[in-house]
């Protein structure tokens, strides 16, 4: 709770006025079943509600950090209850069951197992609290465990030493945990919950390393193009002009920092982010012009996930984001309002969102590669086409006739032995046979090789239709990498797709039963997750949710304003604050709580003292001392000095038979 | 004689007669040396009107007086009256049964409200004003009422008023099967009541209830009983809680049980085995909580549980 203060205030009022209100109920079972129930019912609405707006992975940890709000009508009943015990049966159908069986057989309640509701909901504030949004700020820990050794002293005042040891120790862990998952999250890059793991600066490829390509085959978006138009075919996530060892990346570049899109807002309440960067006017109305093919773009998305866009995009609209931004390299990143966004993309327009190439990085070559691109290049003899495009074709060709798309990998980059050859050369001269990334990888390398700029791209091919709802979607398994090449002519960067068209049939089916209930659960959740949050249902859906919640507590209120009870003064009668008198015989409890059963308040001491008869080889020395004990405590005579000295030495007696009587059990039990 | 020795030889005397039931006969006894006046609200057969008996004949020369409450029982039955001398030509007053020194009202709860309230002043003040004219009781002056817990036809339930004067309510139950036997085997020739030797006199009863009033009581436990009693006010189940006179009976019976015990000082232990019996029959109980199967005893014996007790 720590990131909403005013609902934890809230709480904490209603949980602690307890304290200082006379207002009380007699709650009955059937009030407390009522109560837990309202509470299930409350967690897996909210459980439902989280699960539909973050996801899975998310859902937990947020739907425990809404715990307290969510248990409060337990709670309500334990703090204003005459009750300082809830029955087992409460929390339990089948022991619940079982009590009003055993009623209706008329066996009396069998109340074995009671529950201070206060201690359940005490965890579940820390635990709460510790989820928080401001649960790493650095006062949060000494704060937390300054608060906890509070409670803990105030609660049991005996132990303070071992207490304050074992509360530093717990901060220490807790505080070396905390650092411990920083670490990790570090070195696993990811940046923390509800932030995307994607890197637009550097993506590690599958080249040089056996095995099989696995990609999840879960819908990452859905894509509804407009008025039947034809989607692109490949969509853009990211661009990188880098190749080193099997890794792409954006290095050595004059700009790599994302900057927000241009937008303009033609007609009030349409606002368009322009992709392409410091357009005149006129190029700024061409980049929204009404005949420019558009589709409907849906999915999740967390904070810096890269948007899906065609090479050629040419403004965006609809999306609710509090950012998007693209680097010079057209990669573009946002930062959505909601779990779940959508909006339309306008392609096919005249301009690039990446900025022109940049000679030495987008025609370097690794110099381990050069001498086989070079040898391919002299086969193909490319310097013999006129045109770009006729160059690309040749390549295309070639790739086609001579190549094979396998997602089983077999091409391995031996790094121990540089004279071998490397596996981008292996793949062009050898294996003949790879995934995307090879092909893409070794396309670029050919093009810079022969002067033409290229980089490499990531992104999906729009491939899967889904003919029922008339939208295409685009699933983990659809991820593809490409070229982007360079046309001086033109003067922008153009899609070069040189992977065997049969990759796309390669992919395994989609068909199975649980892949069928993945899809469904995630549709309804972004679509149920979108209707929600539509401006003009947000309104209808906060005043029915309202309405619900307001008659609940209304009625709720209604019914224990009628039921309230007020409790008199007597409950808080004055305590005797006169001088307390305490005996030797006091000392002895301690050691008499590992015998007896601890003492309940209206326990005399010396009744309980007695259970210690059987403790003791000899319990005349017991009687002799309770009825000093008792003389020396109660009898308002001034107290005989032989009587005290004798009570100590009984004592003493007794605190080295019980001592005797542990330590023999204690080698029994051994 | 000790004080001690009397008391002993007090409560081996009724415990003769009134068998397997040392601790109702114990507090019975405390009850009157306390010089409080006692409920018995048992079955019928249980030994009320026995240990009434039993503790009238172990005392030499303590009057005994009993009156069979029934619905046409009038006050001046139980206070006297005064009747016309027809050769004085005066009035000359006929001390009622209440001028004794143990009174046993029998099925108090058959005589009218105005019958029982005539009883009033003479438990609570040990005093009758009749016809204008008080006449103090006896200083031993004790009431041991009894009434049937099972029949309601025909009776009027005690006044909270007339509750409140009642120091103890006890029961005394049914005892043991053997306990039960032993009664039939003492009582085949004669009743052990007809056998039974006084074994104390009125002046030594009346110098026990002088040391139960110096049996010393701490500053500690006074607050811890006025804490108890306090407790059933507020308490949500109550509707009438207990008075300062419950604390007060309360202190007292302690205060005799000390003697009974042999001690000359009250320890916490020796409070709370009386406290149901001097608090229970005060409380009225709030009505949802009488019929969910509350009973006022219980929840005195919650209240000392949760109380906490000077340790």
């Amino acid at each position: 709770m720590t990131g909403r203060p005013m609902i934890g205030i809230l709480l904490a009022l209603i949980v602690e006025s307890s304290h200082w209100t006379k207002f009380r109920w007699e709650f009955n079972e059937e009030a407390r079943s009522r109560a837990w129930q309202l509470t299930t019912i409350a967690i897996a609405l909210a459980a439902v509600i989280v699960f539909l707006d973050r996801g899975p992975y998310v859902a937990l940890p947020n739907l425990l950090t809404w715990l307290p709000p969510l248990l409060l009508p337990m709670q309500f009943i334990q703090s204003f209850g005459l009750r300082d015990s809830l029955p087992f049966s409460t929390f339990s159908f089948l022991a619940n069951h079982r009590r009003r069986r055993n009623l209706r057989l008329g066996l009396t309640e069998d109340a074995l197992f009671h529950l201070n509701f206060g201690n359940a909901y005490l965890i579940a504030t820390l635990v709460a609290s510790t989820l928080g949004s401001r649960a790493n700020s650095w006062p949060f820990l000494p704060g937390i465990v300054i608060l906890t050794g509070w409670l803990l002293l105030s609660a049991n005042r005996s132990r303070p030493l071992s207490l304050i040891l074992a509360l530093i120790t717990a901060g220490g862990l807790a505080f070396a945990g905390q650092r411990g998952i920083e670490y990790l999250e570090n070195w696993f890059g990811n940046s923390g919950p509800g932030r995307s793991p994607f890197d637009p600066n550097s993506v590690s490829t599958m080249i040089g390393k056996p095995g099989t390509v696995q990609l999840s085959p879960d819908i990452v978006w859905r894509l509804r193009p407009w008025q039947r138009s034809l989607p692109p075919p490949l969509l853009r996530t990211a661009t990188y002009n880098n190749f080193r060892g099997s890794t792409w990346q954006n290095l050595r570049v004059t700009v790599t920092d994302f900057k927000d899109l241009d937008t303009i807002e033609p007609v009030t309440g349409e606002i368009y982010h322009l992709l392409a960067g410091d357009l005149p006017a006129d190029a700024q109305k061409q980049s929204i012009r009404a005949d420019l093919p558009r589709y409907h773009l849906r999915g999740a998305a967390l904070a810096e996930s890269p948007l899906a866009l065609p090479g050629d995009a040419a403004s965006v609209r609809d999306f609710e984001l509090d950012g998007i931004e693209r680097n010079t390299f057209g990669t573009v990143r946002v930062f959505p309002k909601r779990a779940v966004i959508e909006g339309t993309v306008l392609w096919k327009g005249e301009t690039n969102p990446e900025n022109p190439p940049t000679p030495r990085e987008d025609l370097e070559v690794p110099a381990l590669e050069k001498q086989v691109l070079q040898d391919v290049l002299k086969e193909l003899r490319l310097d013999e086409q006129p045109t770009l495009q006729k160059k690309l074709a040749v390549i295309r060709d070639w790739f086609q006739r001579n190549f094979k798309y396998s997602r089983t990998l077999t091409i391995h980059s031996s790094i121990f032995s540089p004279n071998s050859s490397t596996a981008i050369a292996k793949f062009l001269t050898k294996y003949h046979s790879g995934h995307c990334e090879y092909f893409a990888t070794s396309t670029a390398l050919l093009l810079r090789e022969s002067g033409i700029p290229a980089r490499y791209t990531t992104g999906y091919a729009v491939m899967e239709r889904d003919s029922k709802r008339g939208e295409f979607v685009i699933r983990g398994t659809h991820g593809h990498a490409w070229c982007r090449v360079w046309d001086s002519d033109s003067g922008r960067w153009i899609d070069f797709d040189t992977t065997p068209g049969s990759w796309l049939a390669s992919l395994p089916p989609q068909s199975s039963a649980t892949q069928r209930f993945n899809d469904a659960v995630k549709r309804l959740r972004e679509d149920f997750f979108l209707w929600r949050n539509r401006p003009a249902n947000r309104f209808a859906v906060s005043l029915v949710m309202s309405a619900i919640g307001l008659g609940v507590a209304g009625f709720v209120i209604r019914k224990l304003w009628k039921s309230k009870r007020r409790l008199a003064a007597a409950k808080i009668a004055t305590t005797y604050q006169g001088p307390l008198i305490r005996t030797p015989l006091h000392s002895l409890e301690r050691q008499a709580e590992k015998h007896l059963a601890s003492r309940a308040p209206g326990q005399p001491f010396a009744a309980w003292l007695l259970g210690l008869r059987p403790a003791l080889p000899d319990s005349n020395a017991l009687d002799e001392a309770i009825e000093l004990h008792q003389r020396l405590r109660f009898d308002p005579a001034p107290p005989v000095t032989s009587e005290l000295d004798r009570l100590t030495e009984l004592t003493g007696q007794l605190k080295s038979a019980l001592k005797a009587r542990a330590s023999r059990r204690e080698f029994q039990r051994s | 004689m000790s004080i001690p020795a009397t008391a002993s030889r007090l409560e081996t005397a009724v415990c003769s007669v009134v068998r397997g039931q040392p601790e109702v006969v114990r507090r019975v006894l405390a009850c009157m040396i306390s010089g409080g006046h006692v409920l018995l609200e048992d079955f019928p057969g249980t030994g009320k009107t026995t240990l009434a008996k039993a503790i009238a004949k172990s005392i030499r020369g303590a009057m005994f007086k009993r009156v069979q409450f029934t619905p046409d029982l009038l006050p001046s039955d139980i206070l006297g009256i005064s009747v016309l001398d027809p050769r004085t030509q005066e009035f000359r007053f006929h001390p009622g049964p209440v001028f004794t020194d143990i009174l046993l009202a029998d099925e108090i709860n058959r005589a009218s409200p105005r019958t029982q309230s005539a009883l009033l002043e003479a438990m609570g003040e040990r005093q009758a004003t009749i016809e204008g004219q008080r006449h103090d009781l006896d200083g031993m002056f004790f009431v041991i009422a009894t009434q049937n817990p099972v029949e309601f036809r025909g009776t009027y339930p005690l006044p909270e008023a007339q509750m409140d004067r009642f120091s103890m309510q006890c029961a005394l139950g049914y005892v043991s099967a053997a306990e039960e036997a032993a009664i039939l085997a003492d009582q085949t020739e004669t009743h052990p009541v007809d056998r039974l030797a006084p074994v104390a006199t009125r002046e030594e009863i009346l110098e026990l209830m002088a040391a139960a009033r110096h049996v010393r009581f701490s500053e500690e436990l006074r607050h811890y009983v006025v804490t108890l009693v306090g407790a059933t006010r507020g308490h949500p189940s109550v509707q009438l809680a207990a008075s300062p006179r419950a604390s007060l009976a309360l202190m007292k019976v302690s205060q005799a049980l000390a003697v009974f015990q042999g001690d000359d000082f009250v320890s916490p232990e020796l409070i709370q085995s009386v406290a149901a019996d001097v608090i229970a029959h005060r409380i009225v109980l709030a009505p949802e909580a009488k019929y969910s199967g509350a009973s006022a005893r219980q929840i005195v014996a919650d209240l000392i549980e949760q109380t906490p007790v000077p340790v």
